[in-house]
C-alpha cells in the first residue's frame, strides 16, 4: 500500500505518526500562553525523575507500561490542539492538574515498590482495583491509595497507543478468546508477565464496572500476593432492597482494612472527604448548567479526562481537584456572561456516549477541527452525580456504595437499560444536534442494545453515529478507520463538507 | 568609572545570556524538540522492556 502523504495542516507531522515537525502558530496571545503553559508542564514532568531518580530508572527498564509516560508532553499537545484562547488556557490547566495527579501517583508507585528495595510506603498503601473509588481512605489519613489499573494499561495506552496490545496479546497467547473485553484482558496480561508492582498492605477488588472486570481480579489477585476482599457491590443499583447488603460490604471493606494495617476509621476525617466530594460534584453540576450554553469554552477530551479523575482518583481525596474545578467555572462563567465565543467552528454540538477509544483519546479534538462539531457533554461523566451525606454514618455508607455502584462504565454500559436511555434526555438538556456512540468491539454491555437505541433515535429523527473501537487495540480498528465512519456519516447522512480536507483520511498508525 | 563600565558589561552579558537562554528554549518549544527527544527514549525503553516472543504477539 502506497504510504499517505501528508497535506495541509498535517504537512507539520511526520507521516505515519502523531509527531509533529514543529509547532503549530496560535497567532501572537495564544502562542505565548501556550509557551508559557508548556513550561509549567515540563517542570511538572521532571518531577517525576527529581523525586527518585534511581527507581524511575530501574521501573523505565522493568515496566513495559512505564516508558508510555515519556509521551504525556505530545498527548496534551494532542488534546488541545484545538483549543484556543481561554479555551486554549482551560485545557492547560485541566491538563496540569492531571498530569500532576499522573506524576504523584507514579511516583507513589514507584516509591511503594518493594521490587525495587525495602521501603516505608509500601504496607501503608491501600490498592484499589478498576475504577473503584478510593474514597474510604479519606477515613484513614495515616495510610494512601493506589488506583492502580488504570495507569498500567488504560492511561498508558492514551500516551501511547501502541502501548496495551502488548499485554493483550500476551493474554490471548494463553488461550483468552481475543474478544474478551480488552481492559480486562490488558490487566490480565500485565499480571501474567509479572508487570504489577509489588507493594500494598492489602488489595480492595471490585466488580464495577461488570463481570468482565470480576473475573480480572482473580488473576491481579494471584499476583499481587497481598490479602485481598471484593468491593462487591449490588448491580441492581436503584433497587433500595439492595441497600442493607451494600452498607454492609462497604462495612465490612472498612474492617478488613483496619485489620490489615492495624489503623481504625476515623470519621472525622472520613466526614471531611466527603465535604470535598461534595463540593466537587458541586462544581460539575455548576459546569453542566453552563455547558448548555453555547459560549460554552471547555474542549471536550481534558474535561473528560478531568471528571474520570475526579470520580476515579480523586473523590475528594485531592485537595487540588476542587480548587482547580473552581477556577475553572470561574473562567466558564466569565465566557458564558461575556459571551465570548471561543468554539467559533462549531457547526454541531453533539453528546458522546460509550467508552471511548484509549488510543484515540483526541478523537473529539479532530472531530471539531475537521467537521465543527463540538462535544458539549459526556454520558460517562454523569456517572455518579449525587451528594454523599456529610453527617449521617449510615447514609454516607450508602453514598459510598452507590459511588461503587455507578462508577464509570457500570452506570452508562451495563447499569441497564434505563441508564443508558439517559443519553436522550442529556441530549435535550444539553441542547445537541446529534448523538456520536463509542462502539467499544469488546464490551458486551451495551452491545446488546444498540438496535433499540438507534430505533429510538431513527423515532426521535435524533442523527445518530456509531464509532467502532477496539478500545485500547489500534491494531483492529486503527484510528483513520475510526474517522472514515464519522466521515461517511458527515457526508451521507448530515449532507456536510468538512471545514478541513486535509484532515479527512491520514495515517497515524505508528509511534504514538 | 572603570568600575561602573564592568558593571555594565556584566549586565550586558547577563542580559545577552538570558536572551540566548531563552531563545534556545524558544527553539526546543517550536521545532518540538522536546517530544522528539522523548519519543527517541521511549522507542529505547520500549525496546528494553519488550520480552515476549515474536511467536507471542499478533
Ligand atoms: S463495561 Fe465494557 S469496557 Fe468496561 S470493563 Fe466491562 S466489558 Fe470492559
Amino acid at each position: 500500500m502506497a504510504e499517505k502523504k501528508n497535506f495541509g495542516s498535517r504537512k507539520r507531522f511526520y507521516n505515519g505518526y502523531e509527531l509533529a515537525r514543529y509547532r503549530k502558530w496560535k497567532g501572537f496571545k495564544d502562542s505565548w500562553v501556550d509557551f508559557k503553559e508548556w513550561l509549567k508542564e515540563k517542570k511538572i514532568s521532571g518531577e517525576l525523575l527529581k523525586a527518585d531518580p534511581v527507581r524511575a530508572f530501574k521501573a523505565l527498564t522493568y515496566y513495559h507500561w512505564m516508558a508510555p509516560y515519556l509521551g504525556s508532553g505530545s498527548m496534551v499537545d494532542r488534546t488541545i490542539d484545538d483549543a484556543h484562547g481561554e479555551a486554549l488556557l482551560i485545557a492547560h490547566k485541566y491538563m496540569q492538574f492531571l498530569l500532576k495527579s499522573n506524576v504523584e501517583a507514579l511516583i507513589k508507585i514507584l516509591k511503594s515498590d518493594e521490587r525495587f528495595g525495602e521501603n516505608e510506603y509500601s504496607k501503608k498503601t491501600v490498592i484499589f482495583e478498576q475504577d473503584a473509588s478510593p474514597i474510604l481512605i479519606g477515613g484513614f489519613p495515616n495510610l494512601q491509595n493506589a488506583v492502580e489499573e488504570p495507569y498500567f494499561h488504560i492511561l498508558a495506552t492514551a500516551n501511547d497507543q501502541h502501548a496495551g496490545h502488548y499485554f493483550t496479546d500476551i493474554i490471548d497467547s494463553y488461550g483468552l478468546p481475543s474478544d474478551s473485553c480488552r481492559n480486562s484482558s490488558a490487566i490480565c496480561g500485565v499480571a501474567i508477565d509479572d508487570q504489577l508492582p509489588y507493594y500494598g498492605a492489602c488489595l480492595i477488588t471490585s466488580n464495577a464496572p461488570c463481570d468482565s472486570s470480576v473475573m480480572n481480579s482473580s488473576i491481579v489477585e494471584r499476583r499481587l500476593k497481598v490479602p485481598s476482599i471484593q468491593g462487591c457491590t449490588p448491580m441492581r443499583w436503584k433497587d433500595e432492597d439492595t441497600r442493607e447488603y451494600a452498607v454492609a460490604h462497604v462495612k465490612e471493606v472498612i474492617k478488613f482494612i483496619e485489620d490489615c494495617t492495624g489503623e481504625t476509621f476515623d470519621w472525622d476525617a472520613f466526614f471531611e472527604t466527603v465535604r470535598q466530594y461534595n463540593e466537587e460534584t458541586r462544581i460539575q453540576h455548576e459546569l453542566w448548567e453552563l455547558a448548555k450554553s453555547p459560549y460554552y469554552p471547555v474542549p471536550s477530551v481534558p474535561n473528560l479526562l478531568y471528571r474520570s479523575f475526579q470520580l476515579s482518583f480523586s473523590s475528594g481525596l485531592n485537595k487540588e481537584c476542587a480548587k482547580i474545578g473552581r477556577e475553572m467555572l470561574e473562567i466558564c462563567e466569565k465566557c458564558v456572561r461575556e459571551k465570548i465565543n471561543v468554539r467559533p467552528k462549531t457547526r454541531y454540538r453533539t453528546l458522546v456516549c460509550g467508552a471511548p477509544s484509549s488510543y484515540y483519546m483526541h478523537f473529539s479534538t479532530w472531530m471539531y477541527e475537521c467537521w465543527g462539531v463540538n462535544t458539549v457533554a459526556v454520558l460517562n461523566n454523569m456517572s455518579h452525580h449525587e451528594f454523599i451525606s456529610e453527617d449521617d454514618k449510615e447514609e454516607a455508607l450508602w453514598g459510598v456504595a452507590q459511588l461503587w455502584e455507578q462508577a464509570i462504565m457500570r452506570r452508562h454500559l451495563v447499569g441497564g437499560y434505563e441508564n443508558l436511555l439517559e443519553m436522550f434526555e442529556e441530549y435535550e438538556r444539553f441542547n445537541c444536534d446529534m448523538i456520536v456512540f463509542y462502539d467499544d468491539i469488546t464490551c458486551k454491555g451495551s452491545k446488546s442494545m444498540t438496535g433499540m437505541i438507534q430505533d429510538i433515535a431513527n423515532e426521535r429523527n435524533i442523527p445518530l453515529v456509531w464509532i467502532s473501537h477496539d478500545l485500547i487495540d489500534p491494531r483492529a480498528i486503527p484510528r483513520n478507520e475510526m474517522r472514515k465512519q464519522f466521515n461517511d456519516f458527515m457526508f451521507s447522512v448530515m449532507n456536510e463538507k468538512p471545514l478541513d480536507e486535509s484532515l479527512l483520511d491520514f495515517d497515524d498508525s505508528k509511534g504514538w | 568609572m572603570g568600575i561602573l563600565i564592568i558593571i555594565l558589561k556584566i549586565i550586558a552579558c547577563l542580559i545577552a545570556l538570558a536572551a540566548f537562554v531563552f531563545a534556545l528554549i524558544q527553539a526546543v518549544y517550536w521545532l518540538n524538540i522536546d517530544n522528539k527527544i522523548m519519543f527517541l527514549l521511549y522507542k529505547i525503553f520500549n525496546r528494553i522492556t519488550d520480552r515476549v516472543p515474536r511467536d507471542r504477539r499478533f
